[in-house]
């Protein structure tokens, strides 16, 4: 039997990915990264690599980036992958050289690949959360 | 739900069961596992069927099943890949077998219909209607015509259903129909009552409860009701605290209500669990309302960014939101005639006269708008175009009728829009 939901009730194919930055105790950060697993893969494979633990964290490393003021990045420790359905989940720890306020973060992943691209970036900090968006051609933005 | 369906959650189930029987004969002390989220258990059950599937190129209801797991999930994440292995799955498994195969039409109809798809979808739920008839079928083709704007031949069919419009998966689509004919509050009653009833059913799940919240809070949003639309949105919000679209309609009450950075925090919320456009362009809306018009241009932009390609049939909630803001004006409007030439519903001549209206078309924008109002739909929008357009042509008894007519259908709607300009 259908179950009782309009039919139309509607999807349209959008390239997206979803990251949350959590801010931790002493400047350490958790990230997780939400992307369709077909348009991860066929980032991977226009860079000639497969979806290995090392070439994931590659990609993520040359894409995404939170940087100070003096342009110190904070180091992306690789934490693993996981499945979700359609969607692969990635997780990075970070220490950073300096308070999230004074951050600026890029989120390029995939723009490469799809002009339509739009990466959501979500930075919870203790007392409030800043949503940052990046289309194709964004460089970095101040979390501020 | 097929009885292959059910045999992967059972397997998943009993695999749970034996694990947890086996642990406690070693006598080892662990604390019983978390049930299995609904998402866990279907990508489960995809596993299961695609192995099924893989193995008997011939298996028509295995096909059937994977493409409604498929679908399913689709729905849930939004997956472009998924809705075409869902539709791909669909043809196959009816090329296989047209005969004893009630699960393989539904489901292409569901598919396609997903995709804005509807011609090839009418096509397949008349075929549905022929072989296989039922209420569900007809209800199912008079939805579709809805889309299409076939109102005559919908008439027809809900008509017919009339006895039977308390089914549960008729009652939505019966709804529509009266929203759509101007009977708003019979559809309220209908959809207030099929809550009632899948509230006292059986295991409903807090996701079916929500989506009569949605719908019901919507009605009433268009009704210009601020407190039943709260109740509704809210209540679907305690079921399910993370339906992004149930936090998108909040935010938009929000907005109305002048509660702009309620609305923010709303959108956001909603963002994080579900990427749409809509969101997007709510959230634009809201900062321009608090003052900060870069943020709003960032998420104006990212709207017009995560639109661009979509192919085929398009948004219309989205393409108002760019002419509201003036972006690709003239795109929008050859889109919007050409969805016209198959979609002549209450909403494509809506979107065309707002698209004509805005590359400065008045006279045409008017006939359009016209269109849009004959069937008598109670929507403010319809009405609220209609005062502009008139407006801008000079004929103020028109602009004030069609003002007066949008304020007594919903002020609340009216003072978003306002609110937006």
């Amino acid at each position: 039997m259908l179950r009782p939901f309009l039919l139309a009730a509607l999807l349209h194919p959008l390239h997206t990915t979803h990251t949350t930055i959590t801010q931790g105790p002493a400047n350490g950060c958790a990230i997780e990264i939400r992307a369709f697993t077909d348009d991860l893969q066929a980032a991977l494979r226009r860079r000639g690599a497969g979806p290995s633990d090392s070439s994931v964290a590659q990609y993520v490393r040359a894409t995404v980036s939170l940087v100070d003021p003096q342009g110190r990045p904070a180091a992306l420790q690789w934490l693993g992958q996981s499945p979700d359905g359609d969607v692969t989940r990635l997780r990075f720890a970070c220490v950073l050289p300096a308070p999230m306020e004074a951050m600026s973060v890029r989120q390029g992943m995939q723009v490469e690949l799809y002009a339509d691209q739009v990466n959501v970036v979500q930075v919870r900090m203790a007392q409030r959360r800043v949503s940052l968006l990046f289309t194709p051609g964004d460089m970095a933005k101040p979390v501020r | 739900m097929s009885s292959s369906w059910r045999l992967g959650v059972l397997a998943v189930a009993s695999v749970l069961l034996s694990t947890t029987a086996v642990l406690a004969a070693r006598g080892v002390d662990r604390p019983s596992p978390a049930p299995p989220s609904d998402a866990a258990v279907r990508d489960t059950d995809i596993a299961f069927f695609e192995a099924r599937v893989q193995r008997d190129p011939y298996g028509a209801r295995d096909r059937a099943a994977l493409g409604a797991l498929y679908l399913a999930r689709a729905r849930a994440q939004g997956s472009e890949a998924d809705l075409e292995r869902a539709e791909a799955l669909a043809r196959e498994s009816w090329e296989r077998r047209d005969k004893r195969n009630p699960d393989a039409l539904p489901l292409l109809i569901g598919a396609l219909m997903a995709q804005h798809k509807f011609g090839e979808a009418r096509t397949a739920a008349v075929t549905l209607d022929r072989v296989d008839p039922s209420t569900v079928a007809t209800a199912t083709l008079g939805e579709i015509d809805l889309e299409l704007g076939r109102y005559t031949e919908a008439d027809s069919l809900f008509a017919s259903l009339s006895v039977q419009r308390t089914a549960p998966a008729v009652a939505p689509r019966y709804a529509r129909w009266l929203e759509l004919n101007g009977r708003s509050a019979e559809a309220r009653d209908l959809l207030n009552a099929m809550r009632t009833s899948a509230l006292g059913g059986y295991r409903t799940p807090a996701s079916q409860l929500a989506w009569y919240d949605l719908r019901i809070g919507d009605l009433a949003y268009r009704n210009g009701r601020a407190d039943l639309a709260d109740a509704a949105y809210r209540r679907g919000l305690a079921a399910q605290p993370e339906d992004a679209r149930l936090l998108t309609a909040l935010g938009q009450l929000r907005g109305a209500q002048g509660r702009w950075r309620e609305t923010i925090v709303l959108g956001e919320r909603a963002l994080a669990s579900l990427f749409d456009p809509a969101t997007l362009g709510l959230l634009s809306h809201a900062y321009l309302a608090i003052g900060d018009s870069a943020k709003s241009a960032e998420y104006a932009q990212a709207t017009e960014v995560a639109v661009s390609r979509s192919p085929g049939a398009f948004h219309r909630g989205w393409a108002l939101f760019l002419l509201d803001r003036g972006r690709q004006v003239d795109t929008i409007l050859a889109r919007a005639r050409t969805d016209l030439r198959t979609r002549k519903d209450v909403y494509g001549y809506d979107l065309t006269a707002w698209a004509l209206y805005r590359s400065g078309h008045l006279r045409d924008a008017m006939t359009m708008i016209d269109s849009a109002l004959a069937r008598g739909t109670r929507d403010a929008t319809l009405h609220y175009h209609a005062a502009r357009i008139a407006e801008a042509l000079g004929d103020g008894a028109r602009q004030r009728l069609e003002d007066d007519s949008a304020l007594a259908i919903s002020r609340l709607a009216v003072s978003f829009i306002a609110g937006t300009r």
